[in-house]
C-alpha cells in the first residue's frame, strides 16, 4: 500500500511542503522563484489572486483586500470581504488556507497527490482542526492527516539527529518564528510521541525584534548623526520621503541581524541620497542583545508558566528543540542554554524542521482508504480544448499571451515563467483571456499555462509555450554567419573563437577581455593582430573571410605591451553589418578606434601567407599518416592542396608590393577556398577524437566521483551542464577546452589520495637519465621514495614526489594533449590569446 | 558566491551615488566574469514595477496610484544558466518602489 508522503507546514506566517522518498525528506522548492517557504499571505487585485511573496508586498497599498495570519481565525465565523472591479465577495480562512495549499500543491511536478499530512498548532480544538481539515479537501486533497506541529519538530530532529531513544523522555520545543511564538512540552519514548501541554503568543515574534532594533538602536544612531532629533516621528509615520526610509531601514536591519547570528559586530552602512544622509556605525552583538533581551523575556514567561502548570522544572527537560527563524540569534540559545541547563538541539534548521517532520509522518502513513465527506470530487476528469497564440520571436520587452476555448467554459488561469522570474497570478478566465508577458533579454523564455475549474482543480497545461527574445526573428535582421576573432594556441597554431553566433538578431555588441600572448615594445616592428573572420567557430581561420583586420604595431603603441596582461575589445555590428572594433589597453588606458564594411575589407598579403605556413604544417603531418595509414587516396588529397598551396605562396610573394590591382583579393580568395577544403577533409575526425577524449575523461572522473571533494562535484556538474552547448557545436577547441577542465578536476582527485603518489613515484623513478635536469642525486632519492613507501610515510613520499618532478626536464612533462606544449614556453603568432 | 555579487553590485552602486565612474570599466569586466560563471545579474533600477514579476521583493508606498517605479535596487537579480536554455532565478532583486 502507498504512504501519504507529502507533509505540508500550514504556518501562521510561513508555510511550506516536503516530500519522503527513499528515506530522506526533501523540502520542495517553489517553481516560481525558487524558495522553500511560502508567505501565507493571500492577495486579490484586478481578478487576479495571487499567494506569497509578492501578496505580502501589496500589504501596505492594497491593505483590504490582502489577507495574512487568517490561522489564527480558522474555525471562527469570521468572514472577510474582498472588493473587487467594485463587486464584493466572500472568502473565509478555510477559503484562505485552501489557496495556500493549492498553492503548495503546485511545487510538486508531476501528478499532484491525493493525500498529505498537514500540521496544526498543539492549541488547535477540534473545530480548528477540522477546519484545517476541509481546508485540505477544498484544496484538492482527498485525504487529509493532521499532526501537531511540536510533533512534527521533534520527528524531524529525532530522524535526522538519529537519536535512539531508551527512556521516557520530555522535551521542550521553542517555536519563535516571524510572526508568533509557540512553545510546548512533548513526551517522547521509544514508541510515542505526544504533547503533553502547550502555550503561545499569537502577536510576538522576529517582526518586533525587526522594528525595536530600528526605533531602539538604528534611528539614535542617525538622529545623531544628522541632528535630526525628530527623525523616529517622521519614520514612523511614513509618510512621503520617510516611508521609503522606513523600508530601507528594514532591510538594512534585518541583514544586520543576519550578520550579527554569525559575526560579534556589524557595520551598517546607511547610504540615502533622498534626504542626504550618508552614515556608517558599527553595532556589536551586546547592543543588539539589549533589544533581544525584552522580547526573549517576554517568551521566557511562558515557558516557566507552562512548566509551572505541569509541574515540572528545567530538570525534567532533557533536550529543548528550536524552532522558527528567530531562534537563529545567538542570544536566544545562550538564554536558554543558561536557564535550563539541558541540551539546545539547532542541528535541523529551523525554519523547516515543521516541514521535515511532517513528510517523515506523512512517509510512514498509509493512504487512508476512504475519506471526505464534505468535498465530492468523483467527477471524471475534465478535458478543455485550448487554443493559444503568441509571437515566438520577439525584440520587445513583454509579449501576448492570448488563448481561448470554443466550448462554454469560466474558471481560472496561470502563466509562469519556467526560471521563476514571472507569475501571473490566478486570473478569471471565461472562454478567452490574454495576458503581458514580461522577457528576459537575449534568451528563450518558457512560459506554462495551467486552466483551472471552477474549484481551482488543473485540467488543462501546457509547459512548450516558448518566445525568444533577441534570438531570431523572421522580420528583424539576421546574422547569416556566425562572426569569429582569431587567437593564438598554445602550440603555435590558430583558432577561431566565436564573438556572434548565427541567427542573432543585428545589431549586436560584446566586449571579450583577453591577454597579450606576446609582448611588443615600443617603437619596435612587432605586432598584434586582430583579425575578425566571418565563419563557423571550429573551421580552419585562414579558410575564413576576413571582415575585420587591425595591426597594433610598436609604433601604435604609447608604452610597451606585456605578455599576460589584459586587453579589452568592443566589438558592434550594426544592421547593415558595418563592423566596429574598439580596442582599449588598460594598462596604458590607450583606445584605439576602428570602423570596417565588408566592401572596405582589407587583406594582408603577410597574414595570408602565415595561414598558409600553418596549413601547409598541418598538411605535412597529415600527409605522413596517411601514407602510415596506407591510405594513399587521402594522402594523394592532401598533396594535392599542398601543391596549390605552393603556387599561390609564389604568386603572393610576386605582389607583395602590388597596393593597386585587385590581385591579392582574388588570391585570397583561392587561399580561403583551399583551407576550406583542408579544413573540411580533417575537422570531422578531429571532432570525433575531441569528442572521444571528452567521454573519457568524463567516464574517468565518475568512476571517481566517490573520492571527489563538494567543490570538484560542483565543478563536474557545472560541465555537464553546458554540454548542449558544446557537444553538438563541430567546434573542436571548444570540446577540448571542456575536456582540459575534466582533465584537471581527474588529476586534483587522484592527487587527493596519498597512496596514488606511490604509482607517481614508481612512474617518475623509473624514467631514463637524461630525463633529468640533474641526475647526480637521483639514486639517492628514489632509495629514500622506497625507503618511505615501506613504511608508509606517505606526506614525506609527496614531499619527495614534488621534489623529482620539479627535477624533470620541461620537455618531457607532457600530460595530456600532446599538441599543448605544457610548460615547455608557448609559441604566440597572433599576439592575443 | 552571490554574496559576492552582491558586494560588487553595492560597491557599484555606492561609487555611483558619489557619480564616481572611475571603475564603471572595471565592473562591467567583474559582471562579464560572473556571466561566464553562469550568473546574470539584472539591475531593475527604474522598471515599471508590475505584480507578475516574481524576479522581485518589493516594498510598495501605501497608494498604489500613479506611476510606479523600482527607485532603489539594494540587492539585484540574479539568474543562473544551467544548460543553454535552461536558467532559473537563483536571487529575487529586492527593491524599493515609488510612485513617479
Amino acid at each position: 500500500m502507498d504512504n501519504i508522503n507529502f507533509g505540508i507546514d500550514l504556518g501562521t506566517t510561513n508555510s511550506g511542503i516536503g516530500k519522503y522518498e527513499n528515506g530522506k525528506v526533501q523540502v520542495l522548492k517553489n517553481p516560481v522563484g525558487h524558495r522553500e517557504i511560502l508567505s501565507s499571505v493571500v492577495s486579490f487585485r484586478k481578478g487576479r489572486i495571487i499567494v506569497g511573496d509578492k501578496a505580502r508586498e501589496q500589504y501596505l497599498s492594497n491593505a483590504q483586500n490582502v489577507f495574512s495570519a487568517f490561522k489564527r481565525k480558522i474555525g471562527t465565523n469570521e468572514i472577510y470581504p474582498v472588493n473587487q472591479q467594485d463587486e464584493i465577495t466572500e472568502v473565509s480562512a478555510i477559503d484562505l488556507s485552501a489557496y495556500v495549499l493549492k498553492e503548495l500543491k503546485s511545487y510538486i511536478h508531476g501528478n499532484p497527490p491525493e493525500a498529505a499530512v498537514i500540521t496544526i498548532p498543539a492549541s488547535f480544538d477540534t473545530i480548528q482542526s477540522n477546519a484545517t481539515k476541509k481546508a485540505g479537501y477544498l484544496a484538492g486533497f482527498e485525504h487529509v492527516v493532521l499532526l501537531q506541529e511540536p510533533v512534527a519538530a521533534c520527528l524531524a530532529y529525532a530522524n535526522l539527529s538519529h537519536l535512539n531513544i531508551e527512556d521516557e523522555q520530555r522535551w521542550l520545543v521553542y517555536d519563535f518564528g516571524g510572526g508568533t511564538f509557540d512553545t510546548a512540552l512533548v513526551y517522547i519514548n521509544q514508541r510515542e510521541l505526544k504533547v503533553i501541554d502547550n502555550k503561545g503568543n499569537n502577536f510576538l515574534g522576529g517582526v518586533d525584534i525587526d522594528h525595536a532594533f530600528i526605533a531602539q538602536v538604528i534611528i539614535p544612531r542617525l538622529a545623531e548623526l544628522t541632528g535630526d532629533a525628530e527623525l523616529w516621528q517622521k519614520v514612523s509615520q511614513k509618510t512621503g520621503v520617510y516611508e521609503k526610509l522606513w523600508h530601507y531601514l528594514n532591510y538594512q536591519a534585518e541583514e544586520a541581524k543576519k550578520e550579527l547570528s554569525m559575526s560579534p559586530s556589524v557595520w551598517i552602512e546607511i547610504n540615502f541620497p533622498e534626504l542626504d544622509i550618508s552614515a556608517e556605525f558599527e553595532i556589536t552583538r551586546d547592543v543588539f542583545n539589549t533589544v533581544v533581551e525584552p522580547k526573549y523575556k517576554e517568551t521566557e514567561e511562558f515557558i516557566r508558566s507552562l512548566l509551572l502548570e505541569n509541574s515540572m522544572s528545567f530538570s525534567d527537560i532533557s533536550r529543548i528543540i528550536l524552532v522558527g527563524g528567530t531562534t537563529y540569534i545567538p542570544y536566544i540559545k545562550d538564554a536558554l542554554k543558561n536557564i535550563s541547563n539541558t541540551i539546545i538541539d539547532d542541528s535541523v534548521d529551523p525554519t523547516t524542521a515543521v516541514i521535515v517532520g511532517a513528510a517523515y509522518y506523512a512517509g510512514s502513513q498509509p493512504k487512508p482508504v476512504s475519506e471526505n465527506p464534505v468535498v465530492q470530487n468523483d467527477q471524471p476528469k475534465a478535458t478543455i480544448d485550448i487554443k493559444l497564440s503568441y509571437e515566438a520571436f520577439t525584440n520587445d520587452k513583454e509579449e501576448l499571451i492570448a488563448f481561448k476555448t470554443a466550448n462554454p467554459f469560466t474558471g481560472y488561469y496561470r502563466i509562469t515563467r519556467s526560471d521563476g522570474g514571472f507569475d501571473s497570478g490566478l486570473r478569471s478566465f471565461d472562454q478567452s483571456a490574454s495576458e503581458f508577458v514580461t522577457l528576459i533579454p537575449k534568451s528563450k523564455n518558457t512560459f506554462r499555462l495551467g486552466i483551472f475549474d471552477i474549484r481551482q482543480k488543473e485540467i488543462y497545461s501546457n509547459s512548450a509555450i516558448s518566445i525568444s527574445h533577441g534570438l531570431y526573428n523572421v522580420s528583424g535582421q539576421l546574422l547569416p554567419e556566425d562572426i569569429c576573432i582569431e587567437l593564438d594556441k598554445n602550440n603555435g597554431t590558430t583558432y577561431l573563437e566565436p564573438i556572434f553566433k548565427r541567427n542573432n538578431i543585428l545589431p549586436l555588441n560584446r566586449t571579450l577581455y583577453k591577454v597579450f600572448s606576446k609582448s611588443v615594445i615600443k617603437n619596435s616592428d612587432d605586432k598584434i593582430i586582430i583579425n575578425v573572420v566571418e565563419g563557423k567557430g571550429g573551421t580552419m581561420p585562414g579558410s575564413n573571410l576576413s571582415i575585420g583586420y587591425i595591426e597594433i604595431s610598436g609604433k601604435d603603441i604609447s608604452t610597451d605591451l606585456i605578455q599576460g596582461t589584459d586587453i579589452e575589445l568592443m566589438l558592434t555590428m550594426d544592421e547593415s553589418r558595418g563592423l566596429n572594433i574598439e580596442v582599449y589597453i588598460p594598462s596604458s588606458g590607450q583606445l584605439i578606434k576602428h570602423s570596417f564594411h565588408i566592401s572596405s575589407r582589407d587583406v594582408s598579403v603577410d597574414k595570408s601567407l602565415y595561414d598558409i605556413a600553418q596549413a601547409e604544417n598541418i598538411l605535412n603531418r597529415e600527409i605522413r599518416l596517411s601514407n602510415d595509414d596506407e591510405a594513399y587516396e587521402v594522402s594523394a588529397l592532401f598533396q594535392k592542396i599542398a601543391s596549390d598551396l605552393n603556387s599561390l605562396k609564389g604568386e603572393l610573394h610576386a605582389i607583395k608590393n602590388d597596393n593597386i590591382t585587385a590581385e591579392k583579393y582574388r588570391l585570397d580568395e583561392k587561399k580561403r577556398r583551399l583551407l576550406g577544403e583542408l579544413d573540411s577533409l580533417t575537422r570531422a575526425r578531429d571532432v570525433h577524437a575531441a569528442l572521444h577524449k571528452y567521454r573519457e575523461q568524463k567516464q574517468l572522473f565518475i568512476d571517481r566521483k566517490g573520492t571527489a571533494t563538494s567543490q570538484q562535484l560542483t565543478a563536474f556538474e557545472n560541465i555537464v551542464s553546458r554540454e548542449g552547448e558544446f557537444l553538438n557545436s563541430g567546434d573542436k577547441h571548444l570540446i577540448e577546452k571542456y575536456q582540459k577542465e575534466l582533465t584537471e578536476l581527474n588529476w586534483a582527485i587522484f592527487l587527493q589520495s596519498d597512496e596514488n603518489y606511490v604509482s607517481l613515484f614508481y612512474n617518475i623513478a623509473s624514467r631514463p637519465p637524461e630525463h633529468f635536469k640533474e641526475p647526480a642525486n637521483l639514486g639517492f632519492l628514489i632509495e629514500e621514495g622506497i625507503r618511505h613507501i615501506n613504511e608508509k610515510n606517505y606526506q614525506q613520499l609527496r614531499q619527495l614526489v614534488y621534489v623529482l618532478s620539479a627535477n624533470v626536464k620541461n620537455e618531457f612533462k607532457k600530460r595530456e594533449n600532446p599538441d599543448e606544449q605544457v610548460g615547455g614556453g608557448s609559441t604566440s603568432n597572433l599576439g592575443l590569446r | 558566491m552571490l554574496a559576492i555579487i552582491n558586494q560588487v553590485f553595492e560597491l557599484e552602486q555606492k561609487l555611483q551615488s558619489r557619480d564616481d565612474l572611475s571603475a564603471e570599466r572595471n565592473f562591467k569586466r567583474i559582471f562579464h566574469e560572473f556571466e561566464e560563471m553562469g550568473y546574470r545579474v539584472i539591475n531593475p533600477i527604474n522598471r515599471k514595477y508590475s505584480e507578475t514579476d516574481s524576479d522581485i521583493e518589493a516594498t510598495l508606498p501605501a497608494t498604489l496610484n500613479g506611476d510606479l517605479r523600482i527607485t532603489r535596487v539594494l540587492k539585484p537579480v540574479i539568474y543562473q544558466k544551467g544548460n543553454i536554455d535552461d536558467i532559473s532565478l537563483v536571487q529575487k532583486g529586492i527593491v524599493i518602489v515609488e510612485a513617479v
